[in-house]
């Protein structure tokens, strides 16, 4: 995988903002009987990507497939089991206390509910600034004005500061949490599903937003969804992930124009196209995720697979670089290559 | 959805057929410590034999409301102010709770969104399904094991006869779900109400649910109601469409005049607001502000503060839902003109 990536930068030479290393994370399930052991889940399960500065990866996958557990591990809200998450130089799991307040500040997360986000006693400026406070940033005067300023920024009128969250619309809640992400200039910025709860004309202007602020201020996100259309929006790459697992890998277009993992497809064609007439394409795969406390030998998705053999029900398929910039973990994906894409439109 | 596309072809049902449900001018009010709000303001449905009405709108619209109301199943504090719920000739606004109650689970019957809350955790699920059977259909305990384990069967689900003895928390979402939807079968109802069955759920499992609802309608020649937020789900399962904004309904069309010429402003830019895995779009063009909570409606038009072609005549008086052709209905002052 290190190789992979290292040609590729070789090649566009985009600096990176976070290596992540084979992370594993494992879970300890509930005690079953008294003396029994107490089984494991294997949440993520060797996961490695490079995190470009500017970029915006989308991370997606099912629900219980990892993908917010990445995005606490690389934000070190959580220790991971094994593995390393590089970033700006550092090894983000071996820091000390100190240290990692300092990096803190570069990394920001931005959750779903943005009700359950805020304080519900705090008025929305003093939330906003309440960062700020924290990391000493300037005086009093100053860190109104910064206020004032990030506010501007998301697009909602002054007015509001002196309101409490309850008083605002599921949208204005959810600008406000970003600008308080966002107020002591991190770096990164990892969305856990930040727009999949607002309806869709607002989570339009969310949408928008993101991409303004990162234009505007060289943000990196990892945008972590369920929703492909929304990923395929804001992401310039996505990464597919299956039971702890990066499956695929690619640009945006080539990964959704041209997937190679048999998942990555049957993901795309389960999706509701708003056209009606795109309505008999559909291929549905059958069966569900298996469970990570008991997974299946060799690739994870054989049992749901067109395409399994015996190979896939027992040996792991790499993770390897098949195109160019085009990584996938599929023992098939060669006999897929230029194999006409799902149906879509 | 293989052969879904005979299905669609919106000349199929003219819409002189009386219709198997008939919402007409149905108002539903709240009694909120505030005063009294109202969440439903006059709205017209209706669904044939064998159809699905897709009921699309935002979240606070009143979709979910209107189809509560209309089966008698309003909170406390929710009443039906006027309108009528016709249903097979009958209009279910005036019989007795008592007759009511024989109807729903049995004639109609309704699936919801999350499985997991709709269940009962300390019963099986089989004896969940059985129950509905002894009730409406007089089944012997015998009888109705077996009808259950065939319906569990029905709805795809794997190894029914052991799963007929486990209990909620064993099953999946999308499991939770294929027993919900033949619980609501049992009885082999005409008019199934599905209120966002698939939002709590993934895409490759809605997909798998979608189609299960579509065969089942084919099947038991049921009329569907399919309540959701996502257009992409309308486009996929509905043949009619109803789209709702804060407590009326705005547009009434067939699912592909829908969305080949949207006729109301809103529609029109709820469609271009979605983000497509099936095209790149440069930006997203949202609609600006959001929709009204209920204690702020308006008799004029609703979408007036977010619509750009509104002027004098919207405000003041509700715009008519006016008749377009045979099977469409708009209730804007300057529909979108088609190009």
């Amino acid at each position: 995988m290190k190789k992979a990536i290292d040609t590729n930068t070789k090649a566009v030479k985009p600096e990176i903002l976070m290596e992540v290393r084979d992370l594993v994370r494992h879970f300890i399930g509930p005690r079953t009987s008294f003396f029994g052991k107490r089984k494991i889940a294997h949440a993520i399960n060797g996961v490695s990507f490079d995190l470009y500065a500017g970029e915006t990866l989308g991370l997606v996958g099912e629900s219980g497939c990892g993908k917010s557990t990445t995005g606490q591990l690389i934000l070190n809200l959580m220790e991971p089991t094994s593995g390393s998450v590089t970033f700006l130089g550092k090894d983000i799991t071996t820091l000390n206390k100190q240290e990692w307040r300092s990096m803190r500040r570069e990394m920001q997360l931005v959750f779903q509910n943005p009700l359950g986000a805020l304080n519900p006693r705090l008025t929305i400026g003093s939330q906003i600034r309440e960062p700020l406070d924290i990391h000493n940033v300037g005086d009093a005067d100053g860190r109104n004005a910064i206020v004032l300023e990030m506010f501007e920024a998301v697009s909602l009128p002054p007015h509001l500061l002196e309101r409490y969250p309850h008083q605002l619309s599921g949208g204005q809640q959810q600008r406000v949490v970003i600008a308080r992400a966002l107020i002591i200039s991190p770096k990164l910025v990892v969305c856990d599903e930040s727009v999949s709860a607002l309806d869709v004309s607002v989570q339009a202007q969310v949408v928008n937003l993101l991409v303004d602020l990162q234009k505007k201020l060289g943000l990196t996100y990892l945008f972590i969804t369920h929703d492909l259309s929304v990923v395929r929006h804001i992401s310039n790459r996505i990464a597919v992930m299956y039971l702890g697992r990066i499956v695929e890998l690619a640009d945006s277009e080539t990964l959704l124009e041209n997937p190679l993992h048999p998942y990555t497809r049957a993901l795309i064609s389960a999706v509701p196209v708003p056209d009606p007439r795109a309505r008999a394409s559909r291929a549905t795969i059958k069966g569900e995720p298996p469970n990570p406390f008991n997974p299946p030998s060799g690739c994870a998705f054989n049992a749901r697979c067109p395409h399994a053999d015996d190979k896939c029900r027992t040996v792991l398929p790499d993770f390897r670089e098949l195109a160019e910039k085009h990584m996938v973990a599929c023992h098939h994906a060669e006999a897929l290559v230029g194999n006409q894409k799902p149906n879509l439109s | 959805m293989s052969n879904a596309t005979t299905s669609q072809s919106s000349e199929a049902q003219v819409a002189t057929d009386t219709p198997l449900f008939e919402i007409r001018d149905l108002s539903v009010v709240f009694d909120t410590p505030d005063g009294t709000v109202q969440v439903v303001d006059s709205v017209d449905l209706k669904v044939s034999a064998g159809r699905t009405l897709g009921l699309v709108g935002e979240s606070g619209s009143g979709k979910s409301v209107t189809c509560l109301a209309a089966l008698g199943l309003l909170a406390a504090r929710g009443r039906v102010t006027s309108g009528q719920v016709m249903f097979n000739g009958r209009d279910l606004l005036k019989i007795s709770e008592e007759e009511m109650a024989k109807l729903r689970g049995c004639e109609v019957a309704m699936v919801f969104q999350d499985p997991m809350v709709s269940l009962n955790p300390v019963k099986t699920i089989g004896w969940q399904i059985s129950e509905s059977l002894c009730l409406h259909q007089g089944l012997s305990q015998g009888g109705a094991k077996k009808r259950a384990i065939e319906l569990l069967d029905m709805v795809g689900i794997p190894n029914s006869k052991n799963r007929y003895g486990e209990y909620p928390h064993q099953f999946s979402g999308g499991m939770s779900q294929r027993a919900m939807i033949a619980m609501a079968i049992a009885c082999q109802p005409k008019l199934l109400i599905a209120d966002e069955p698939t939002t709590a759920l993934d895409v490759t499992i809605q997909a798998q649910i979608l189609e299960l609802l579509s065969d089942l309608k084919k099947e038991l020649d049921m009329a569907l109601i399919l309540i959701t937020h996502d257009l992409g789900v309308i486009a996929e399962a509905a043949d009619d469409v109803a789209v709702m904004y804060a407590g009326r309904v705005v547009e009434e069309a067939p699912v592909l005049e829908l969305f080949d010429a949207p006729l109301h402003q809103y529609t029109l830019g709820l469609l271009s607001s979605l983000p497509r895995i099936d095209r790149t779009v440069e930006r997203l063009s949202a609609i600006e502000g959001a929709a009204p909570p209920p204690q702020e409606f308006v008799t004029g038009c609703r979408f007036e503060a977010r619509c750009g072609h509104c002027d004098d005549t919207c405000s003041g008086t509700r715009p008519p839902f006016t008749k377009i052709s045979a099977t469409r209905r708009v209730a804007c002052m300057h529909p979108v003109k088609s190009t």
